[in-house]
Parts: structure tokens; sequence; C-alpha cells
């Protein structure tokens, strides 16, 4: 989904330096990388720890972010649970792009039948909603992470298939494809040589970008119970049980789902100021 | 999205549109036969439902006769294709209720108002804000290009849970559960519109501002046209045609939204039919939202499609 790249980009000439968004962003997601990979770092407390006399208490010094309904820390809690959110995000998005660049692959260099049924595959999976998709997965697989990072790859990877397709479309009927294939007789070491090197260098932005797409939907779908179940911290199931008391506690739904928003944020902005130096360096 | 976004203009008038027809009943044609056999590959089938308990061997023999499981997979498939040229969808695995009465009916008109409504929301709220803002730098539209990427970014769940916090709890100006019909659609709608509108704001600005550095922009200026006329008249309609590739895009988002969004406000629509019928593994129950979602989605993007040469007429002549 590159939406904006348009009038305003092509306007400014140099390639500017980084904005600060741009610096932001990457903090962010270093910093959700630090509470995945080690959260006892920023949040030494136990994520699981109960303490029912304090629940539904307001952040204060204490509990900055608050408690929730069982008087577990709200702060921990999201730092503890940044390693399921994004391990499923990033497991999914792993997937989905192992299982696109594979299948758009064979399309793009396959012949005109192969290509043709790979096309329309791919154009009917997409007329299904990717979270609907995921559903009907989910539906047959049943519940669980696993399951949940099973249909969330699957749903996403005809996305990463069509734009493998057109890039391995658009890198085969180039020139130095076709002077490779004068030079040697061997068909796969062309295509891995010089058709799949090429065909991935826009995939960078694609997966950047679709990995905020996996973290929102995996957290929609944890938040209809189809994630892991509690006491696990994780985001969308952390908002799943908080919701029914937003009335008494609303810093206890709105910080979790902040900390999606944020990680979602920092892959767009990145996604984004990615596709737009890429796109500048494709048509000088 | 894709489906939309191709040019292809081959041919003109009737024969365009027979075309785009038929490749989107063909696709409702697979993803038919898709949903069929997924059913058949599917963990449980309807004869245990219906069984429940009894495990006696001549009583699945007559389910299965009944039923007609003991024909050839060819056989049932033509009954199947027949049936569902009635609106017969299959039965619940689970509710033991045929799968239309559980989605048609009060639940698809909960959710078509629903997301009819938010459809309407972003259908004005994004132009509005495209003209506002397009070709403008000051802090007004830096506000609102921030607030878009944001809005877009959050899970619309929790988006709607802070609408509802709120503006329901805090400001008490509107019910979620309490109130007129039309008082509860308000917040639920206004949550699943706010992303769409987000991003189609976001490509309408940018349709609008490639217009403004066209040569008539200029003309129109020097005329004496004034600001927002000018991105009116002469910039929105540049906007139209990007803004229709996303189509395909914006039904999928108020299709999954919608189930996302029932389940937060607590309406009993099509969405919540799914969440159930997903955590019992009831398949033909989810199949079938399936199958009506991609009908919705054949059915916009061939709408969209015929659209096209509508919107701007230089794409018919430049085949002509």
């Amino acid at each position: 989904m590159t939406v904006t790249a348009g009038a305003r980009a092509r306007v400014r000439l140099p390639l500017p330096a980084p904005p600060l968004a741009v610096w932001l962003a990457a903090a962010t997601l270093a910093l959700a990388a630090l509470a995945a990979l080690a959260p006892d770092l920023l949040a030494g407390g136990d994520p699981l720890h109960t303490d029912l006399p304090a629940a539904h208490r307001p952040p204060s010094p204490a509990h900055p972010l608050g408690t929730d309904q069982l008087g577990r820390d709200v702060f921990t809690r999201i730092v503890h649970g940044a390693r399921l959110s994004l391990l499923i995000g990033v497991a999914a998005t792993a997937l989905a792009v192992a299982i696109g660049v594979g299948l758009g692959l064979v399309a793009g260099i396959g012949g005109r039948f192969v290509d043709a049924v790979a096309s329309r595959v791919f154009d009917l999976l997409g007329a299904f909603p990717e979270i609907l998709l995921a559903l009907v997965l989910i539906a047959f697989t049943g519940t669980g992470t696993a399951n949940l990072v099973l249909a969330i790859g699957i749903a996403a990877a005809p996305r990463f298939a069509r734009v493998m397709r057109a890039e391995t479309r658009a890198v085969r009927g180039s020139e130095y494809v076709a002077q490779a294939g004068l030079l040697t007789r061997s068909r796969p070491r062309v295509v891995v040589r010089h058709i799949l090197p090429n065909a991935l260098r826009s995939l960078p932005v694609v997966i950047t970008l679709g990995l905020g797409t996996s973290i929102l939907g995996a957290a929609a779908l944890s938040f209809l119970g189809f994630g892991p179940q509690p006491p696990e911290p994780e985001w969308g199931s952390m908002l799943a049980e908080a919701h029914g008391d937003l009335r008494v506690a609303w810093w206890s739904v709105a910080f979790p789902g902040a900390a999606v928003t944020v990680v979602v944020l920092a892959t767009t902005v990145l996604g984004r100021h990615a596709g737009h130096r890429f796109e500048r360096r494709a048509q000088p | 999205m894709r489906a939309c976004g191709r040019n292809d203009f081959r041919g003109t008038g009737p024969r365009r549109v027979a075309g785009l027809l038929v490749s989107a009943a063909a696709m409702m044609w697979a993803a038919v036969t898709l949903a069929f056999l997924a059913v058949h590959l599917a963990p449980g089938d309807p004869v245990t439902a219906i069984m429940g308990e009894s495990t006696d061997p001549s009583l699945r023999a007559r389910v299965e006769q009944d039923w007609g499981l003991d024909r050839p997979l060819w056989v049932q498939y033509t009954r199947h294709l027949g049936r569902l040229l009635h609106g017969d969808l299959g039965y619940s695995y689970v509710r033991g209720e045929p799968v239309a009465d559980i989605l048609f009916g009060e639940q698809l008109r909960t959710s078509a108002q629903l997301a009819g409504f938010a459809l309407l929301i972003a259908l004005l709220l994004a132009p509005l804000l495209a003209v506002l803002t397009a070709g403008r730098r000051d802090p007004l539209s830096r506000t609102v290009t921030t607030a878009e990427i944001v809005v877009a970014s959050a899970p619309p769940f929790w988006t709607g849970l802070l609408l509802i916090w709120t503006f329901a709890f805090t400001l008490k100006v509107l019910p979620v559960t309490a109130g007129n019909e039309f008082q509860r659609l308000i917040l639920p709608s206004v949550t699943l519109a706010l992303p769409i509108a987000a991003v189609l704001a976001q490509v309408m600005r940018e349709g609008i501002e490639r217009a403004l550095t066209e040569p008539f922009a200029l003309t129109a200026r020097a005329r004496g046209i004034g600001a927002i006329r000018l991105r009116v008249r002469h910039g929105l309609r540049h906007s139209l045609i990007p803004a229709a590739t996303l189509a395909g895009w914006a039904v999928s988002g108020l299709l999954t939204g919608t189930v996302v969004i029932e389940e937060v406000f607590g309406r009993a629509g099509i969405g919540r039919a799914t969440v159930q019928a997903v955590s019992y593994s009831d398949v033909p129950v989810v199949l079938g939202v399936a199958l009506l979602s991609a009908a919705v989605y054949l059915t916009v993007t061939v709408l969209v499609d015929i659209a096209y040469v509508w919107i701007d007429p230089r794409l018919q002549e430049s085949d002509a």
C-alpha cells in the first residue's frame, strides 16, 4: 500500500537527511526490540504478579501506567508483552514473505500459463479480506499463538506474491538478464544470480509496511480471543481482558493500544521514508 | 486493490462491461469451489454434528444417505452449486440451523447499516480533509496529515474504545447501548470510518496536489479563481481515479472492521456471528461469511472498474 509518493516528493531535488520523525521511528522500533529481547532491563517486575487489593489503581509513581483488574502493573505487562506481540508480527511477516517470494518468483519466471494460473489464484485470494482469510484458517486450525502466526502469514502471502511477481517480470525483461542468458546455459543460475537479487530490491519497503499490517492484524485477532491466552502478556489480549473495565480503568485499555499504535506508526514512517528514497533512486 | 488497479481498458462500452462481469463471475465460481473443497478437507463433518452423542453406524449411514454424502464428490459438488444458486449455504455444524438464517435477516441488516453509514462518513470526510489541506504547509494541515497517519496505524477497536470512553463515559453525549438506533450507530460507524477516511484523504490530497502543479491550475489561478474553488473545481476530479483504485481496499477495510467493531460495541451483526463461528470451528458459517464478503468485494470492484471510464473519459479516448 504505497499511498504517498507524489508531487511533493518530486519537487525537492537533493536527497534530504532523514527527518526527525524517521529517527524517532527507528528509536521506537529499537526500544520495542529491546523490550522484546530483554524485558527485564526496562521493567524489573513480574508481569504475572497479581495484587488484588491494588486492582484498578490509576497511574502513580509506583505504577506509572496504573494497574489492571488483577492489580498487575500495566507498564510491566506492556514491556513484557512486546515479546509475543512482536514475535507474532515478525514471524507472520517472515512466513508471508517466504511464501510470497517463492510463489511470486515462480509466477514471474514461469511461462504464460503458469503466470496466468498463479495470477488468478493471487487475485482470488485477494478478494477475501486478509483478516477474514485468517479467520477462516483459524476456524480450521483452532486458536493459539502458533495457529495465529500461520493464519496471518498465509493470509498476507498473496500481497507479497503479487509484488514479487511484478518485480520479477520487470527484471526478467531487462537487458542484463538477456545478456546473462547468453553467457550461461544454466537457467537456474540466471534466476538465482541475476533475477532474484534484483527482484528483491524493492522488498524491504513492502516488508516494513507489511510488518505493521501483521502487527495490527495480530492485535485484532488476539483481541477477539484467537491468540495467546491469558494470563500471558500480549497487547491484543491485554486489551481483550481490560476492555470490559473501560469505565473504571481507562489506563488499562489506553496504554496497551498505544503501544500497538506507536510500533505500527514507526513501521509506517520508516517504510514510507524508505519508499520515497527508493522511488527517487529508481527514477533519477 | 489489485483487481481494479489493472489498466485493462481494451474494448469499449458493453464489451468491456461484459468482460468484467464474466471475469468476476469466474472469480466467484472459483471462490465457491475453493470453499466446497475446504469443507471436505475440514476437521469435523455435518454427520457428526447431526448425530450428536450417538455413534450408531446404521444411523450414520442413514444420515449420509439422506444428505447425499455417500455420493461421489462431483455429484455432491454439482448439487452444492445448485443449492448455492437457491441461496442455500448449508447448515451450521454447531447450531444446526441453515447458515443463511444465521447470516441474513437481522444480522445482515445490522452490519449493512454499520458499514453503509461508515462508508458515507468516510466519503464525506476524506474529500473535505483533502480539499482543505492540499498544497498547504500550515500548522493545521500538518496536524491533519499527522493525525491521518496515526489513525491509520491505530487498531480500530482501540480507537473505538477511546471514543466510547471520551464520548459515552466522560462527556456523556452519546450512548453505547442505550438511546435510539441512530444514536447507537454514530460511535461505531465513526470508528469504522476513521482509518478508511484517513488513507483515502492522503491519496486524494496527493491527487489534488498533482493537479495543482499542472498548467491548467496556473491558468485558473491567473483567472483569479479562489484557492478552495480551484481545489474543488479543478483538483478534486483528478483525485477521483487514485481514490477509486482504493475501492477494493476500502471494502476489505469495511468488512474486517465490521467484524472487530461489532464485538467492541456489542452489536449483533454478521461480524459477531463470524467470531462465534470461528471460536467453535463452525466451518460452514465462516465460509458463508467469506463467500458473502467475496461477493461484495467483487461487486464493488466491478462497479468501480465500470466507473473508471465515466470518471475519466480520457481513458476511453486513449484506446479508441
